[in-house]
């Protein structure tokens, strides 16, 4: 110890100017902080949304040594693992968001920051710039699947109803910067379908067909619908399965707006929080406030499956505060299973993280009383995630 | 690990600083060789294994010669290194063309498993042909010892991405170096200024260029294709700039001194004038040890292209075991031969932004053939480059913003600034008397470096991983 001190002494009292001396310490104390920072954690631990901050130290191991393996896992984990990830992580994205006006230096961030600080996920301004048009399959034959399901449904006196919800670009085209358009604005997959599903008679419900231009249903930090959207959204489907099965005990509720505007929340700020950036408040534009008024909750409540995307969760949401089924079963992308079996819980449960192959079959949907197939308007092209596919009632 | 990881910048570099401080003087060569295998062994394990036993049997043929003074040691030397550097580069790349002329003629292919390229053999193997050239020469004694002369040939800021050294040049500074007062200042504000090269510079324009080359050339227009190809000259230069920066910086903490690589490549006014600035270590090794082995200038007129052309065409190679390389090799060598006959002494009449632009737009061209994978997606690059009636920034299928965001352009704009700014008249004089003028330069030089660090390393951390492109040579 003695001999480090001496030699520390003999570099501090070496022929250097003073300046450079502190400058140079300046520069050994950054190279050192990170393995000061994971012993002694001077500064608190800061997490990210949707990244994991703890990696596992790599099994050390001659085959891995000289592999290579264990070389490149070890310096992912000491990247992770130096307790300074969060802190480097916030403050890059937030000096390109704040200097460069995007979410991430990387071209394949999946959050993309639009004009006005609008935040998107990329799959949406694909479908905006009519990148799946290649992919999609063939309309007619497509509405006949859909129609499959509908008439297996019925044909079992159970409701069927397909549920579009827009596409946040589409809908703001404003909100899309010029640099990120590949020409006019595609129409998407719905004008192409759309012909087929009334050809076909199919129960369908196009969200956006019902929004007040005046009124904004998206917000700019999020991916989803607006508390308010949700809650129109579910009111659109509640009342057209009101129609559906005129004879079934389903709830009567009002989303009454009431000329304020609020601060977004929660769910509201899923784009913003994925940016993981120090500050996003300044960007926060305000939502429009509703009260949600119950005129009638159900007595004999109906058992619902619901088959879709993540706009499902916050119909989902308003159903159970309306106390609207008995029990809902929701797969999600057809690949996890969530149910809700208590008699009003106030958010659906996650299930099986692995969807089990047996809910594919036919028994386990007419099990319900009422199918809700949905999709957004970007992803109508895999409506079902392969559930339409696996429907087969003979 | 290379240079612009967390790992080296983090653990290895203030570890191995720490170790070179706190032993003794005598002890200290020990210790950054100990850090300088270990940096080879992380890349490449098992070729540090050749490159410790090649070493070794350098060191004792160059003994034995100077002992016998018979020549045949150093010769065997060279052509074991050759051999080395073939086997390691080139097997793939010949047994790949036998394969497919046995192909062509219906026979069956020879079986082959291919070799992986041990990082940085093509600077290391060059570096130990010079100390047995050097030896044979006598412009350098025998290394004093075995770890010495391991030092020199693993020594780690140059070991896998140059500046090629030559023996004679590092071998007094193995056996002593005074470290100057202000070399560890110089040395880390000049890896800053490097990583900041490699880190914000190039790797930002170098998602440019990877982007726009993925196009297909059907959907690819003319501007862009430019575009590409811009990014593409300018991650090359600071890329290799940047590391050759931070291995210069790194070796001056350590008290060496390693020449300059780079001056201000595109102000070149010809493609003479380029080759005297890029990639100098390079030119000076071909120089010494194949150009004047060749003849140099003191040969007839038609012997001198020749030999311009071989050494061009074998730069061409050490760069890449590909017809490509060899391409852009044989067209720099022409183009230097080109200058010989008649265009130095026509373009000394011409303007200097004439001259910049058309040695820039040269080197554009070439780079074309560097960094495509065969002739084909050349050809059809070099298509885009000249149809001109798809003058527009719209893609067909891609937005801009997915081949070029806003920090992305910043990049590119700063990039070629630092570029071309050196060819402007009285830059460099306005420079250097603004410079002058400066209060606190120290300070200055020493906030904006680890600003530098700072910025790179957050830089480095969000966009993960990213190889030096010098690295596959």
């Amino acid at each position: 110890m003695k001999k480090i001190i001496e030699k520390i002494l003999e570099l501090v009292t070496a022929d250097y100017s003073s300046k450079q001396l502190v400058l140079s310490c300046c520069f050994f104390g950054l190279l050192v902080f990170p393995a000061i920072q994971y012993s002694l954690q001077v500064l608190p631990k800061i997490s990210l949304v949707d990244t994991p901050m703890q990696k596992k130290f790599p099994v050390l191991s001659i085959q891995s040594l000289l592999t290579t393996e264990f070389q490149q896992k070890f310096e992912k984990w000491l990247m992770h693992n130096n307790g300074l990830f969060g802190w480097m992580i916030k403050t890059g994205n937030s000096i390109n968001y704040q200097l460069f006006d995007i979410g991430s230096s990387r071209y394949s961030s999946r959050t993309i920051v639009g004009a006005q600080k609008a935040l998107f996920d990329k799959i949406y301004l694909n479908d905006f710039n009519g990148k799946y048009l290649t992919k999609v399959p063939d309309p007619e034959a497509h509405a006949k699947l859909i129609k499959n399901v509908q008439e297996g449904m019925n044909q079992q006196d159970k409701a069927f109803l397909l549920v579009i919800h827009p596409n946040k670009a589409r809908l703001n085209p404003n909100w899309v910067k010029e640099s990120q358009k590949v020409g006019e604005p595609s129409p998407g997959y719905l004008a192409r379908l759309r012909p087929y599903l009334d050809r076909e008679k199919i129960n369908y419900l196009v969200v956006s067909d019902f929004f007040n231009p005046k009124i904004q249903y998206f917000v700019k930090s999020g991916a989803h619908l607006n508390n308010y959207g949700k809650c129109f959204s579910a009111k659109l489907v509640n009342d057209r399965l009101r129609t559906l099965i005129p004879n079934a005990d389903l709830p009567q509720f009002e989303c009454e707006l009431n000329n304020r505007l609020v601060s977004p929340q929660d769910e509201d700020l899923d784009l913003a929080n994925l940016l993981n950036i120090w500050d996003y408040t300044p960007s926060l534009e305000p939502v429009p406030d509703f009260k949600l008024i119950v005129k009638n909750t159900p007595k004999e409540r109906l058992k619902a499956l619901f088959a879709g995307t993540s706009y499902c969760f916050g119909m989902l949401s308003l159903f159970d505060q309306v106390e609207a089924f008995r029990a809902v079963d929701f797969l999600f992308y057809n690949k996890t299973h969530y149910y809700s079996r208590k008699k009003y819980t106030p958010n659906v449960q996650k299930g099986k993280s692995a969807f089990s192959k047996k809910l594919h079959r036919p028994q386990f949907i007419l099990n319900h009383d009422l199918l809700v197939l949905e999709s957004t308007d970007a992803r109508l092209h895999q409506l079902g995630f392969g559930l339409l596919d696996s429907f087969k009632i003979n | 690990m290379v240079f612009s990881s967390f790992t080296f910048i983090y653990l290895f570099l203030p570890l191995c600083l720490l170790c070179y401080w706190i032993f003794p003087k005598a002890k200290r060569n020990l210790v950054l060789l100990a850090f300088s295998l270990l940096f080879y062994f992380w890349a490449s394990p098992e070729v540090v294994f050749i490159l410790i036993a090649s070493s070794f049997l350098d060191y004792w043929l160059s003994g034995r010669f100077e002992q016998t003074g018979r020549k045949a040691f150093i010769t065997f030397g060279v052509v074991f290194n050759v051999l080395l550097l073939c086997y390691f580069k080139y097997a793939n790349f010949f047994v790949d063309q036998i394969n497919f002329s046995l192909e062509s003629v219906g026979v069956s292919p020879i079986g082959w498993l291919h070799i992986a390229l041990p990082a940085g053999i093509s600077f290391f193997t060059f570096e130990k042909i010079s100390y047995l050239i050097d030896v044979y020469r006598k412009t350098a004694r025998v290394a004093k010892s075995f770890p010495n002369y391991l030092l020199f040939t693993s020594l780690f800021p140059h070991l896998i991405a140059g500046p090629i050294l030559k023996y004679h040049d590092l071998a007094e500074q193995i056996e002593s170096r005074i470290q100057k007062s202000g070399d560890f200042f110089a040395g880390w504000t000049r890896f800053c200024l490097g990583l900041a090269k490699k880190v914000l510079i190039a790797d930002e324009v170098g998602k440019i260029a990877d982007n726009i080359f993925a196009i297909s050339s059907s959907e690819l227009t003319t501007p862009f294709a430019w575009l590409g190809i811009i990014a593409y000259s300018i991650q090359i230069y600071f890329d290799f700039a940047g590391y050759s920066d931070m291995a210069i910086g790194m070796a001056r903490m350590f008290g060496f001194k390693f020449i300059e690589n780079f001056n201000s490549p595109y102000s070149a006014q010809s493609m003479t004038d380029f080759w005297k600035r890029w990639h100098i270590s390079l030119t000076n090794w071909m120089r010494e040890y194949l150009y004047i082995p060749l003849g140099g200038n003191r040969v007839n007129s038609s012997r001198l292209y020749l030999n311009l052309v071989i050494v061009f065409c074998a730069s061409g190679l050490w760069h890449g075991a590909s017809w490509t390389f060899l391409c852009w090799g044989l067209l720099h060598g022409i183009f230097l031969i080109i200058d010989r006959l008649a265009w130095l002494k026509i373009s000394a009449k011409l303007p200097k932004i004439f001259n910049v632009s058309l040695t820039y737009i040269i080197v554009l061209m070439t780079w074309v053939l560097f960094r495509s994978e065969n002739f084909t997606m050349a050809g059809a690059y070099y298509q885009n480059l000249f149809d001109f009636s798809e003058l527009n920034f719209y893609l067909a299928n891609k937005s801009n913003s997915e081949i070029i965001h806003s920090r992305g352009i910043w990049a590119l704009a700063i990039g070629l600034c630092f570029s071309f700014l050196p060819a402007a008249n009285g830059f460099l004089n306005f420079a250097k008397k603004f410079w002058s003028i400066f209060p606190m330069k120290n300070l200055m030089v020493g906030i904006a470096s680890l600003t530098l660090l700072i910025l790179a390393t957050l830089s480095l951390v969000e966009s993960g991983y990213s190889p030096f492109l010098y690295y596959q040579f």
